[in-house]
């Protein structure tokens, strides 16, 4: 049988074009149940866990201030009176968890909700009282549905954080620990299994004068490298979501792999920083310039402000092709 | 070159075969999806307890119940909670479900605080047993198959205790009728 079968199969390839047009025909029609099936076992793969419908990361921004963030998925949300946030230390006295408006969503069966898409950021501010911990254990619990067909539920899930107090970003080292359902028994394999490190921005080398940036613009050019230039301060509420959300994020990480990264910060305001500023046109921070490996600023690639990921994911393959 | 009869066999073999790929997808490959506009998540088969499950749980009344009590009869478990708007949606259905096919037994099992259970079934009442998973370790949802941990969750048991089908999701239009029909 099989010989038989190959035979004919290769003999497919010397036949005139109607006969094999009609062979083709045949095995496209066999392959279509075998497609179908596929399609359906890739539809039983659509829903992900909690801890991956709602990701979460934290940074110690400041000593003092927790920032926490969530990455929704398309299509899941997050309800804003099921955000809970423990600190399990007794020595940490923290202020209630600062949540921004969420929308409004009317469910027949729950009443007026408000609730959460696409990402999520909230601030605690803490102080450490006696005897001063290594990490700052923080134990997050939220709840969420999906809301598309089909449309499901997940209990409250709480990840515990720890942060390694002591340095400022606290981004180097921080781990989400196990995601439990609130109530029921952990799996520790899966608890394991979802342990990841929170993402971190890349390293910027810094620039602080018109002939910095000239130069490292051109030593990249040189090297057939392009360069983003970031204008960043402290106090500027642009800078740091873009610097937590969109940098952080290893999609971006990756695709900033062959660009030179210049930071100018400009906190000082002092006349370096102004010329700096005024040399490419600019009044404040956040700004983000992009220029090509030729050394040539891309303006019409400026990003004045924050930008999500993924449009700024877009930005970058413009900026180098 | 292929003569004329040859082209007839493979033009017939085609549409067989298109008949049959047909018949395959639709009754084979997805049973229970009549109207296929939403996905059926059906878990796997290998995440399917592959011998009996049985399992203690209390009732509303704190008195444990086993599931084997129902051996012999085919057993509906639906997975809820009150914090769970498409549970509670599909709820009304599993009632008339209940009344319409008394030869199967469907036990709500609420994945929730029996306190918050009671007074939600005091307001909107069920016409099917109900049990409360909360407190069971290892998690009976979880037990039975459900990876994702999300709720509404249900599960088909057949006669002999074993499961025949589980799915994450509230049920599409006419499946329910079709898992319980005979």
């Amino acid at each position: 049988m099989g010989p038989v079968l190959s035979k004919d199969f290769l003999s497919l390839f010397s036949q005139p074009r109607r006969d094999r047009a009609l062979w083709g025909l045949l095995l496209a029609v066999l392959a279509w149940p075998a497609a179908g099936g596929a399609l359906d076992s890739a539809s039983e793969q659509a829903l992900l866990k909690a801890a991956d419908a709602f990701r979460l990361s934290a940074q110690i921004v400041r000593p003092g201030l927790l920032r926490l963030h969530w990455s929704i998925a398309p299509h899941y949300y997050l309800y804003r009176d099921r955000i809970h946030v423990d600190f399990s230390d007794a020595g940490i006295r923290a202020e209630p968890i600062r949540l921004p408006a969420g929308q409004e969503l009317h469910d027949p069966y729950l009443g007026h909700v408000e609730i959460y898409r696409d990402a999520l950021d909230a601030s605690i501010m803490y102080a450490v009282a006696g005897a001063h911990p290594s990490n700052l254990r923080v134990s997050v619990t939220s709840q969420g549905c999906h809301e598309i067909d089909p449309k499901i539920c997940y209990p409250p899930s709480t990840q515990i954080l720890e942060l390694p107090l002591g340095t400022v970003s606290g981004a180097d080292a921080a781990i989400v620990l196990p995601t439990t359902r609130e109530s029921g028994a952990t799996n520790p394999l899966a608890a394991l299994q979802r342990m990841r490190a929170i993402p971190r921005p890349p390293a910027f080398q810094p620039v602080g004068s018109i002939e910095q940036v000239q130069r490292a613009v051109a030593e990249a050019a040189a090297a057939d490298r392009p360069v983003l230039l970031d204008f960043d301060a402290e106090k500027c509420g642009g800078c740091e979501s873009l610097e937590t959300q969109t940098f952080a994020e290893p999609a971006v990480r990756d695709a900033l792999e062959g660009f030179v990264l210049l930071r100018a910060d400009v906190t000082a305001d002092d006349t370096a920083g102004r010329a700096l500023l005024r040399r490419y046109g600019l009044a404040r921070p956040p700004a983000v310039l992009l220029f090509g490996s030729n050394g040539k600023e891309r303006r019409d690639l400026r990003l004045l402000g924050f930008e999500a990921p993924a449009d700024f994911l877009h930005r970058l393959r413009k900026a180098s092709p | 070159m292929i003569d004329k009869r040859a082209t007839v066999v493979i033009l017939v073999l085609a549409s067989a075969a298109a008949c049959g790929g047909w018949w395959l997808q639709r009754h084979l490959l997805a049973p229970a999806q009549t109207p296929r506009s939403a996905p059926a998540i059906e878990a796997a088969p290998s995440s399917r307890p592959s011998i009996p499950v049985d399992l203690v749980l209390p009732d509303l009344d704190g008195r444990p119940q086993r599931l084997s009590q129902w051996r012999g009869q085919r057993v509906l478990l639906n997975f809820w909670a009150t914090w769970c708007a498409p549970c509670r949606k599909e709820m009304p259905e599993l009632s008339a479900a209940q009344k319409k096919h008394p030869q199967v037994r469907i036990v709500g099992v609420a994945m929730d605080q029996p306190q918050a259970v009671r007074e939600y079934l005091k307001q909107t009442p069920v016409d099917y047993s109900m049990l409360i998973g909360i407190d069971a370790s290892p998690d009976p949802s979880q037990q039975f198959g459900d990876n994702v941990g999300a709720l509404p969750y249900s599960v088909l048991i057949g006669v002999d205790g074993r499961v025949l089908r589980s799915k994450l999701g509230p049920f599409d239009t006419g499946e329910l009728e079709h898992w319980l029909g005979p």
